[in-house]
């Protein structure tokens, strides 16, 4: 497949900011969303997977995403936040796709099943590494929140469960759930940005 | 102190903002003070890294190689239909007027018979590669010992739409071939569910690549394994349904299986 940009301008888009890769992307720059999905994909594809729990369903929710961001950049301002962008639309289709599929299913029965029996490929031990580095130092990083916003935290994005669902497993109200993620959010700024280990690295 | 000015406020406001449970009034404060405050976007970038950050030390997965090429050959054609879309016109507008415009308008006939031709012949291709990954599916499903297979039939006398599902849990696949099935009418889907314990449980949307005699595979779990091996499972049915995400059938029953 012919790309229209040169191997030079995909060199210098690798290191362009999100921003300056989605304004490419309105332009009609494929080479730009080759960069975002070598930046993003594992994100979108690994909350996909955590939420679906199947490959296939992840695979074709991570083409969708990316095909959308490209069909539709010039006219998706949302963008402009990337991250925050691709993991909301990411959790909520995956949410309501799976709700489409096993409203009466148990969610969290599933989920205990399904993840042990994906037949995801094999990480590599270099790979196998690196996720046992970086899965350290966020466990590290929670450790240190207090126990409910530690909670709520996992809950939303290592359990893939919504907002309601989470107030209803650990039966608080949905108003101090807000409260929980957003304020361990905040606290886990301050550790991780603050911390030695910085996430600019 | 205004609360709109107070940090601690306007924190909770951007925290809010990247996990995407802020209120619609918040959501509009937040939206006033990001544009009178650019300087907030840098608070914005700093928790959208820690979100991706969280989000990393979770993930336990790469995203698959063939990914990227298949979004990018995908994003290619999607390019290539809208560049054909918007430049026709201007095409027609540059050759209007010209003497020569009846030569062109006939070139113009022959090359768009010869396009529709080649669409059909593509479509036809595209078909018969579906139609033989599928059987091939099948083929590999049917030599495996674990495999369950199920058929149904049409419950109308005057419809003579039939069935059959192949699962096999080993591979955590399922699927689903059926003759003489119509395309469901507008604003009408065909849903798949199995009954255990008399109860009617969601195993997704019947949509084949194309109606008449196909198939499809089926988005698979081994949830439903476990329904379709169920002590007291005792079969499936096919509905005509007009909300795809019901969750409980609400239409008339289409098909049903020969276990019924």
């Amino acid at each position: 497949m012919e790309h229209k940009l040169s191997q030079s301008n995909s060199i210098n888009l690798s290191s362009a900011t999100d921003e300056a890769l989605f304004v490419a992307l309105k332009n009609g720059d494929s080479a730009a969303l080759s960069v975002l999905f070598n930046r993003h994909g594992r994100l979108v594809y690994g909350l996909a997977l955590k939420i679906l729990a199947d490959s296939q369903e992840a695979e074709d929710l991570t083409q969708e995403i990316f095909l959308t961001l490209w069909r539709k950049a010039s006219s998706n301002p949302d963008c402009r936040f990337f991250v925050r962008y691709l993991v909301t639309v990411t959790r909520s289709r995956a949410i309501d796709k799976l709700r489409a599929r096993t409203r009466q299913l148990k969610l969290v029965e599933k989920w205990g099943h399904t993840m042990t029996n994906e037949a995801a490929p094999e990480p590599t031990p270099v790979e196998q590494a690196s996720f046992a580095e970086r899965s350290g130092r966020i466990h590290d990083a929670l450790a240190q929140l207090p126990e409910k916003q530690r909670q709520v935290i996992e809950l939303a994005y290592n359990q893939g469960l919504s907002q309601s669902e989470i107030a209803q497993k650990i039966d608080i109200p949905l108003g101090t759930v807000k409260t929980c993620t957003r304020q361990g959010l905040l606290k886990l700024k301050r550790i991780l940005l603050d911390s030695d280990l910085s996430i600019y690295e | 102190m205004n609360k709109s000015f107070d940090p601690e406020h306007i924190k909770n406001l951007a925290a809010g903002f990247v996990v995407d449970d802020l209120t619609p009034e918040e959501a509009q404060e937040f939206r006033l003070l990001l544009d009178e405050h650019p300087e907030l976007i840098a608070e914005v970038d700093d928790l959208q890294e820690v979100l991706r950050q969280v989000l990393d030390g979770f993930t336990e997965v790469e995203a698959p190689a063939h990914l990227l090429p298949k979004i990018l050959q995908q994003a290619e054609n999607s390019t290539t239909q809208a560049t054909v879309v918007k430049q026709m016109p201007l095409r027609w507008r540059r050759i209007a007027g010209s003497v020569a415009a009846l030569f062109v308008v006939l070139l113009g006939v022959d090359y768009y018979r010869l396009r529709q031709n080649l669409s059909i012949v593509t479509a036809e291709n595209q078909r018969l590669h579906q139609d033989f990954a599928q059987a091939q599916a099948v083929k590999n499903l049917l030599q495996n010992s674990q495999t369950r297979l199920f058929t149904f039939e049409s419950v109308s006398s005057t419809n003579n739409s039939s069935g059959s599902i192949v699962i096999n849990p080993e591979q955590q696949k399922a699927v689903m071939v059926f003759q003489n099935l119509p395309a469901p009418p507008p604003g009408h889907v065909y849903f798949l569910w199995t009954i255990v314990k008399n109860e009617k449980l969601p195993c997704g949307e019947v949509k084949p690549y194309s109606w008449g005699n196909a198939s499809l595979e089926l988005p698979f779990t081994p949830q439903m394994y476990q329904e379709f091996s169920h002590p007291q499972f005792s079969g499936l049915i096919v509905t005509l349904e007009t909300n795809p995400n019901v969750s409980r059938p609400t239409g008339t029953v289409v098909m049903q299986s020969s276990q019924i």
